[in-house]
């Protein structure tokens, strides 16, 4: 049951991220438009106003060759033998265009595509569409993984509550007798599948909390094979205790739905 | 207050270990059933507890039709008709107190009637020094007297005794009859199931003899043979 109590959270985890990721791409929808070397500045500012007046842009901003060069020189700092040769020249003026929504990104970038100064146009559709899809294959693997888990999980409690109930035969057998009723029977066995499934969600958040180590500890922070684009780990402390909450109260609704199932089973005669 | 009509029971397999059994046991009664080992003594009592269902027949007891009694009402009818067996059924690892009290803790009775019942009725059998034995500990006929404990809490209307002395020494088996007699006077309809003749004999009540699944004698003042 751990098993599957991790699978739900690390997926939840997952689908949350991709979420998060999506969630600023669609809050700030962005292309950059690189121009020629012909492009005067003017010409650039000229159409930076023009731009300016439409209702679909949000907000717009030039990036001179100069100002190019300052960024790179900023992101490059480590890296001396790339700084040496990358002079301004050889680096595009750009106008970074933020829309006040997604969907506006793809006409004004193919309306600008044709503006005989823009070299080029940029922006996030691709990496949108791909979290989309990545973001579905979470949702959609991480419930069958869940589903998976969860019903060999509660096969399992009924399989262990059902050797105990046999063990306790006996006792069982003298409860009875001497006017004991089933609830009364049932509800220690009830317990104990429910404590099984809070356990397990206690077990699998440590897991989650301790994976990110785990996982540098032995694959050196290799990118994920399963969920690639971003990285479910570390987990935020808050989103670990809600996971850890509602496992918790999931894990203790299926233990103890298990047991009853098996006293159902077990405790007919 | 206990009817058999008829009754019939066969077991998987094929034995028959009733035919045809009709009695009436009346309130206040004490009776002994006796017959040799197989006769259908202890299956007629576990009729009365559906412990067992009549294969044919009916078993009553006051209004109600045990045999056809929904499964939510066992539990109050094992209350109202309380029993002790041969071996006790005593929970090994509860003390003589717990093993009174959680058939009252079953029903949900509350904590203060419970502390105040359990001391009471261990003293009526007289087992108050030994409340924090456990069953181990006891000698066979102190743990005899805690299953009478047990079943008397509910202040059971018929109290019914499989070879309550079976397991006991001569001495240790008659202080356990002189008990049942003593819940006879106050009024619990008593059935034992019996093999010992003396006790049989001595006491003088109605002896019902079953052989072979079959009530063959009904005696209101009888003797074993």
């Amino acid at each position: 049951m751990t098993l599957a109590i991790y699978a739900v959270s690390y997926f939840s985890a997952a689908v949350y991220r991709y979420n998060e990721v999506l969630k600023s791409f669609k809050e700030k929808p962005q292309l950059t438009v690189f121009f020629k070397d012909e492009a005067t500045e003017a010409e650039i500012l000229n159409l930076k106003t023009s731009l300016e007046a439409r209702l679909e842009v949000k907000e717009i901003s030039y990036i001179s060759k100069e100002k190019a060069l300052e960024l790179y020189r900023e992101q490059n700092l480590d890296k001396p033998e790339l700084l040496e040769f990358v002079t301004a020249d050889i680096l595009p003026a750009s106008l970074e265009i933020s829309t006040t929504q997604v969907e506006f990104q793809e006409s004004i970038a193919r309306e600008l595509s044709n503006n005989n100064r823009v070299e080029s146009v940029v922006f996030h559709r691709d990496v949108v569409k791909q979290l989309v899809q990545f973001s579905r294959a979470a949702r959609v693997e991480g419930f069958m993984w869940a589903v998976s888990l969860l019903t060999v999980s509660v096969l399992t409690i009924l399989i262990i509550v059902g050797l105990s109930i046999t063990a306790y035969g006996r006792e069982i057998e003298i409860m009875k007798l001497v006017g004991a009723g089933n609830w009364y029977v049932r509800w220690p066995f009830i317990f104990q599948g429910a404590i099984y499934g809070v356990a397990s969600a206690a077990l699998a958040a440590g897991l989650l909390y301790l994976m990110p180590y785990i996982k540098d500890f032995f694959l050196n922070g290799t990118e994920s094979v399963l969920l690639p684009g971003v990285s479910v780990f570390p987990v935020a402390d808050w989103l670990l205790l809600r996971l850890w909450g509602a496992t918790t109260i999931l894990g203790a609704g299926l233990g103890a739905l298990s047991s009853l199932a098996a006293t159902w089973r077990y405790l007919k005669a | 207050m206990i009817r058999f009509e008829s009754v019939t029971k066969v077991f998987p397999g094929g034995t028959k270990a009733l035919k045809e059994v009709t009695l009436t046991f009346k309130e206040g009664e004490f009776s002994f059933v006796v017959g040799p080992s197989g006769a259908g003594k202890t299956t007629l009592l576990n009729l009365l507890i559906r412990r067992y269902v009549p294969t044919e027949g009916d078993v009553w007891y006051q209004q109600y039709h045990v045999s056809r009694l929904p499964g939510r009402f066992i539990p109050r009818l094992r209350r109202e008709i309380g029993m002790i067996f041969q071996d006790f059924k005593l929970l090994p690892q509860l003390s003589v107190y717990e093993n009174v009290a959680f058939s009252l803790e079953a029903v949900g009775r509350p904590g203060q009637e419970i502390k105040e019942l359990v001391p009471y009725m261990l003293k009526l059998v007289g087992l108050e020094d030994k409340m924090n034995r456990f069953p181990h500990q006891l000698s066979s006929g102190e743990a005899q007297r805690v299953s009478i404990a047990r079943a008397m809490v509910f202040e059971p209307k018929v109290l019914l005794a499989d070879e309550p002395t079976g397991n006991l020494d001569p001495r240790g088996g008659w202080e356990i009859v002189e008990l049942l007699q003593q819940i006879n006077q106050w009024g619990t309809t008593v059935i034992m199931a019996t093999h010992d003749r003396d006790i049989v004999d001595s006491l003088r009540h109605r002896v019902v003899r079953i052989e072979e699944g079959v009530v063959v004698e009904d005696n209101a003042v009888g003797s074993y043979d």
